[in-house]
């Protein structure tokens, strides 16, 4: 009875070492043949399978020497923008796609935070709970950005309206905080706008 | 000669481990990503109806942005319900072959509708076309969140010739691992138990195959995290594809288990004849 339990354990172990000499086989053998193609697919369903948890939002911080560290991620609300007199108090992501634009208003990735000195570019629909009312501003009032590293006020001292293509109406500069703000025109525009209301205010000191 | 013996029994059980795997895939493709009825029962499951509902109202929403007129001439210009039916109209389409288009007459007038309300109905001739132009983007907009593809008769007919080329391999696999059993059987004949356990291991072999491949997917890729085109895809996307592995991974399993237990067994049998063979051997040689 033991010889035969013993026989009994050696055959059975035999075979699973059969049946793993067999998959070493047929993987080795996928890996030979198709390894590449294999790769090729995982690497494709990895560009499409987002670690969202990883995609951290960093704090963003004013240094000594007036330039930010840890720029805010594209499409990631850093502050938040108030206009007393249209009663606006709206959120600003950075980042100027239509996706963003649908949240808030938009911040031109290619122009400085506030607090940095230089051009701000940021941007709206003129939809009612945006800049509809934008005609109503005058020069003088205040627009108020807060961000998590400090509240910048910006005074209007001009407002034009200028064509999408007129970009040297938007200029990037760094001698001089502006904060620049626009939205189409005209506001009960229905399709597609081509003008641009653009309002201009200077850092209050 | 036993070793030759061996060797060949080797390459017909890795032979037949292919026809095992190919089979299990074939029928598992088959009752999953190839059937109507499964696609269906996980768009159900996965709320997509709901899901892409809201993925059309996000993209009306980016062209009323941009437009100027107020975000209430959207409202109720599409229903729940309707996006069902087209969903529906379009998985026939692919499924079946069927060419239905889906009706926007419904959302054009909707949308018509609210945009005159909304302006009070004085419209210039310039202002009419600018609307025109407008709704002609919104139900533009609507087909192309619904179907995500303008290559519906292509997919068809992939879909067809997959499911004729997967019968074939079925069959084709299923006579493959007769043949091979029954040849591993023809050769083992001196010793049919252990031909019958070479054909265990080539079950074990399969199943554990697709553990193992179920292990490096999800290694590799994080499933859960896959995205494309839209929430309401991606959502079921990510539910087809769980769904798939855990079918061949549990086929896997249950293969495994069941193998070990009849090897077992099959070892025992073997192990009882040898050793009978053997005392009756004694008792020829004493006699």
């Amino acid at each position: 009875m033991h010889n035969l339990a013993v026989e009994t354990i050696k055959a059975t172990i035999k075979y699973l070492i059969v049946a793993l000499f067999i998959i070493i086989v047929i993987v080795g053998a996928i890996y030979l043949l198709f390894g590449q193609e294999v790769n090729e697919t995982f690497s494709i369903i990895s560009k499409v399978a987002i670690d969202i948890e990883n995609k951290k939002v960093e704090q963003t911080q004013m240094s000594e020497d007036n330039t930010l560290e840890n720029y805010p991620e594209y499409g990631t609300q850093y502050a938040t923008i108030k206009i007393p007199r249209i009663n606006a108090d709206l959120p600003v992501y950075f980042g100027d796609t239509l996706e963003v634009l649908k949240n808030g208003v938009g911040h031109s990735s290619g122009s400085y935070f506030p607090g940095e000195g230089g051009s701000i570019i940021y941007m709206g629909h003129n939809s009612k709970n945006m800049f509809r009312r934008f005609s109503e501003l005058q020069l003088g009032d205040e627009m108020t950005v807060t961000t998590s590293y400090g509240e910048y006020t910006y005074k209007i001292y001009d407002m034009q309206l200028i064509k999408e293509t007129d970009v040297d109406k938007l200029p990037i500069q760094k001698e001089k905080e502006i904060l620049m703000v626009y939205t189409c025109y005209p506001f009960n525009n229905i399709g597609y706008a081509t003008q641009r209301y653009v309002v201009y205010a200077e850092l209050e000191e | 000669m036993k070793v030759i013996g061996n060797i060949i029994k080797f390459i017909l059980a890795i032979i037949l481990a292919i026809c095992i795997i190919v089979c299990i895939g074939v029928n598992v493709a088959s009752s999953t990503i190839l059937s109507k009825d499964f696609v269906l029962q996980k768009l159900d499951e996965t709320n997509y109806y709901a899901n892409i509902y809201t993925a059309v109202e996000s993209d009306f929403e980016n062209y009323i942005y941009q437009s100027g007129l107020d975000e209430e001439v959207l409202e109720n210009i599409v229903t729940p319900e309707k996006i069902e039916n087209d969903t529906k109209v379009i998985i026939n389409n692919i499924y079946d072959g069927t060419d239905e288009q889906i009706d926007i007459t419904e959302i054009e007038n909707n949308l018509r509708t609210n945009i005159e309300q909304s302006l009070n109905g004085n419209l210039s001739a310039t202002q009419k076309k600018m609307v025109d132009e407008f709704i002609n983007k919104i139900t533009e907009q609507y087909q192309d969140t619904m179907t995500s593809t303008s290559y519906e008769d292509n997919i068809h007919n992939l879909l067809t010739k997959g499911m004729t080329i997967i019968k074939l391999v079925n069959v084709a696999s299923i006579i493959g691992i007769v043949v091979f059993a029954i040849l591993i059987l023809v050769i083992s004949f001196r010793r049919i138990w252990s031909g019958f356990m070479f054909i265990v291991s080539s079950a074990i072999a399969s199943g554990v195959f697709y553990i193992f491949a179920n292990i490096l997917i999800n290694a590799k890729v994080r499933i859960e995290n896959i995205t494309i085109l839209n929430d309401a895809i991606s959502i079921t996307l990510r539910e087809v594809l769980t769904s798939i592995l855990n079918q061949l991974t549990t086929t896997g399993i249950i293969i495994t288990i069941v193998g070990m237990i009849i090897l077992i067994v099959f070892a025992m049998m073997d192990s009882y004849h040898k050793r009978k063979k053997e005392i009756e051997d004694e008792s020829e040689e004493e006699s």
